[in-house]
């Protein structure tokens, strides 16, 4: 009998160590949000300030702002359309035997680390931008088409359930009543998958605004709202990865800020897409 | 529409072509034995990337030695012992949500406590931690989906002899998600391998051979950063960028692969 | 019946699914203005035949269509599948109904075609009505078309194919999925739909059959084994096979 109880209090504090293991893991998020809005929260303050000048106090952040939402912008642009074309055509005009093997192609370009399309950015998209279009290269646009590969994947996976999930009844009735492929497409199809498309662009969305590295090596530092797509800006992420290593005091406490607003944007999306996808 | 999508499938396969085909062009011809075993000098512009390469392998193998005790356990409870209730809803949203946060903010997150707060500097222990951290949501999905696709009735024919649940999943239900855990485990290491912000804030950036886990150092995706954006050596960048992504691909497709033959054998 | 020419034909048709032959050298006629009702046990391949008049299998990558198909003598094939399918519509066991408004899926075949504006209007009430669905769904023509009753969506389907104006109209068992009384009122629709086209129908209920067919044809593992009047199949069949299968129905 002894033996019997020896295993079932094992069993229970197994059971009691497990338990811990979920809650130290779901704390961990609420850990960090903790953080990163406590150590910020004396430079809160500051933050919706137009300009940022550390050496003078100066702790806004629209700028760096504006570069984000530049960047992301241009980048969605361009990943959108990509994204779903990719999707279609992994669903509508490759042979499954090619598509078994350009899905996975399509997947790797996210394995890609972010500093390697950060220096393949800087070594060969920002001399050609400049050599192109003028301006010093380092550039929204260099950002934009940067992150657009980067998040290309992502709405590429995710456009391809939504259009899985459409009912092949759905295309059975359009296509006995004469529709052709495209129209299928365009009028059955797409519209039917509309809400796991939006899923797909809110979170592509939400993971452009977290990138940092690619974006931070080929848009330059200027610390100025973009008047184009050629002006060099300096986004959110970037401003924290450039400057935390060196800032102290009020300069620290602003750059945690403005990674709390970061944090409460990525939140504010992630919940988004969630509602949308319902 | 059909030209169109060709043409564009085509431009995305050939962008992976090239971005690839550039790095072992450039990279290639600095890529040596002598480049991954010698010791670097005047800071990077010349010489080798050993102290990078121990740096790396440190960081990376402290992060998979934090985080898989913790990740499979919680996906062992999620897996076999949660029941579906407001607590276990919770767990989930939350863990769902770590894997949501941009990796600058673990940066933020390791440098303020572990730098900063708990006195160790910029540290090895410092970024595995960290990196920990960032690689726990992915640990605990696919451990779960391993453990979860054990088929019933191994598990009833244990618990029918007498088992109790615990007993089950160390004999049984484990040895049978093994395979799939560890793909799971291998998966998180190339993340680790790629991740430069939250590194860069917390492990720091000396070229230094570490001693000990409190030492700073220097990971490969660090070190490509530097080169890159200091301009110090074009052709031993391109070397590392080649390093690194070979080492994250292999890394990905062996655990893409494993993961599709263990899926559907 | 008439001895014109049949308003669709099969000579010799044979389908493959990958490896299976599901379909063995079927050769059937089907005149214009009548009703032929295709019998059969499961997986006997009736609606195998029926998808491949409209050509459905272009569909499926792992199908093979052998054989000839003609509508009004020419093949089939010389035509665009849009076209084809144009002239020859087709309603499905279960309704699928567009997740659209009523209107929007009565008109959404003529619009791939061009119609719009007044024109469509008429033609959106034309179909319905011919349908025996308009009175009930006028007021709300603008209400997403899920909402209906199961029979009303089959009605509704069967009104869509309508709007295109169609010579031939093939049925996969358009009953199957309905009660008793909306069974009633298609079986009736039926009845009316023959004076202007040419009707396939594939069923499973031999009161069915003969309630609505003029023509019955039976089908047993791929092949095509008897077909005549349908009083005369379903009473009095010529060959075993078929009496069989009407004995244990």
């Amino acid at each position: 009998m002894t033996d019997l109880w020896g295993r079932l209090r094992r069993e229970a504090a197994v059971r009691a160590v497990l338990l811990l293991c979920a809650l130290g893991a779901s704390a961990a998020v609420l850990l960090i949000a903790f953080f990163v809005v406590a150590e910020g929260w004396p430079a809160l303050g500051a933050l919706p300030g137009a300009r940022w000048d550390p050496e003078e106090g100066h702790f806004g952040v629209q700028a760096m702002v504006w570069g984000s939402l530049a960047v992301t912008g241009g980048a969605l642009l361009l990943a959108v359309p990509a994204g779903v074309g990719m999707a279609l055509f992994l669903t509508e005009v490759a042979p499954p035997s090619l598509a078994l093997v350009v899905r996975p192609l399509l997947q790797s370009l996210a394995g890609v680390p972010s500093v390697v399309y950060g220096f393949v950015g800087l070594q060969v998209l920002v001399p050609a931008i400049r050599r192109a279009l003028g301006g010093p290269g380092f550039s929204v646009l260099a950002g934009a088409c940067v992150l657009a590969v980067m998040i290309l994947p992502t709405i590429a996976a995710i456009a391809e359930d939504a259009l899985r999930a459409v009912p092949v009844a759905y295309r059975e009735g359009a296509v006995a009543l004469g529709a052709t492929q495209w129209q299928v497409v365009r009028r059955i199809l797409l519209p039917a998958a509309r809400s796991g498309l939006i899923t797909a662009v809110v979170l592509g969305l939400g993971r452009a605004l977290g990138e940092t590295m690619a974006v931070m090596m080929v848009t330059g530092n200027v610390a100025a709202p973009p008047g184009s797509i050629l002006d060099p800006v300096r986004t959110l992420t970037g401003n924290i990865a450039m400057e935390m290593g060196y800032a102290v005091g009020r300069h620290r406490e602003a750059l945690f800020a403005s990674g709390a607003l970061l944090l409460a944007m990525v939140m504010a999306l992630n919940a988004a897409a969630r509602r949308v996808g319902r | 529409m059909k030209p169109v999508l060709w043409a564009l499938a085509t431009l995305t396969v050939g962008l992976l072509a090239g971005l690839l085909g550039l790095l072992v062009l450039r990279g290639a011809g600095d890529l040596s034995w002598g480049f991954l075993l010698g010791m670097p000098a005047a800071a990077g512009r010349a010489g080798g990337i050993w102290p990078v390469l121990v740096s790396t392998a440190l960081l990376v193998g402290g992060a998979l030695l934090a985080v898989l005790p913790l990740g499979v356990g919680t996906a062992l409870y999620l897996a076999e012992y949660a029941q579906d209730g407001r607590l276990v809803r919770l767990i989930r949203t939350l863990i769902e949500a770590l894997a949501g946060v941009p990796s600058i903010l673990f940066g933020l997150f390791g440098f303020s406590l572990f730098v900063v707060r708990l006195g160790w500097g910029w540290s090895l222990a410092a970024g595995s931690l960290t990196l920990a951290l960032m690689l726990l949501p992915t640990v605990i999905r696919t451990a779960e989906e391993a453990v979860l696709a054990v088929p019933r009735d191994l598990r009833e024919g244990a618990l029918a002899l007498g088992a109790t649940r615990w007993e089950t999943l160390r004999r049984v239900v484990i040895r049978e998600a093994a395979p799939g855990i560890l793909t799971g485990a291998v998966l998180a290491l190339g993340r680790a391998l790629g991740e430069t912000a939250a590194v860069l804030l917390t492990a720091g950036s000396d070229l230094g051979l570490p001693a000990s886990p409190l030492d700073p150092g220097r990971s490969l995706s660090v070190h490509l950063y530097i080169l890159a954006t200091e301009g110090l050596s074009e052709g031993r960048a391109y070397a590392s960028a080649l390093a690194l992504v070979t080492a994250v691909l292999a890394v990905n497709l062996t655990a893409n692969l494993a993961l599709e033959r263990w899926r559907r054998p | 019946m008439k001895e014109s020419r049949p308003k669709l034909e099969t000579v010799d048709l044979h389908v493959h699914y990958g490896g299976t032959h599901a379909l063995k050298g079927v050769s059937l006629k089907v005149p214009d203005r009548s009703v032929t009702a295709l019998i059969g046990p499961s997986g006997c391949g009736k609606s195998t035949f029926l998808r491949a008049l409209n050509r459905m299998h272009d569909l499926v990558p792992a199908a093979r269509v052998r054989g000839r198909i003609l509508l009004d003598g020419r093949d089939v094939r010389r035509l665009a599948p849009e076209e084809l399918r144009r002239r020859v519509g087709m309603v499905f066991q279960r309704p699928n109904p567009f997740p659209m408004s009523i209107y929007e899926n009565v008109a959404f075949g003529p619009s791939l075609f061009g119609a719009a504006g007044a024109e469509l209007d008429a033609l959106v009430q034309q179909s319905l009505e011919r349908a025996a669905l308009w009175e009930e769904v006028k007021g709300r023509l603008h209400r997403d078309a899920r909402g209906l009753s199961g029979g009303q969506q089959q009605r509704l389907c069967i009104a869509r194919a309508l709007a295109m104006a169609p010579e031939v109209l093939l049925m996969d068992e358009p009953c199957s999925a309905l009660d008793p009384g909306a069974t009633q009122a298609v079986e009736a629709l039926v009845r009316m739909l023959r004076q202007e086209m040419a009707i396939v129908i594939v069923t499973h209920s031999m009161g069915q059959a003969r309630r609505v067919a003029d023509q019955v044809a039976f089908f047993q593992g791929g092949r095509l084994v008897e077909v005549g009047a349908a009083a005369q199949v379903l009473e009095t069949p010529a060959r075993p096979e078929t009496a069989a299968f009407l004995a244990a129905e």
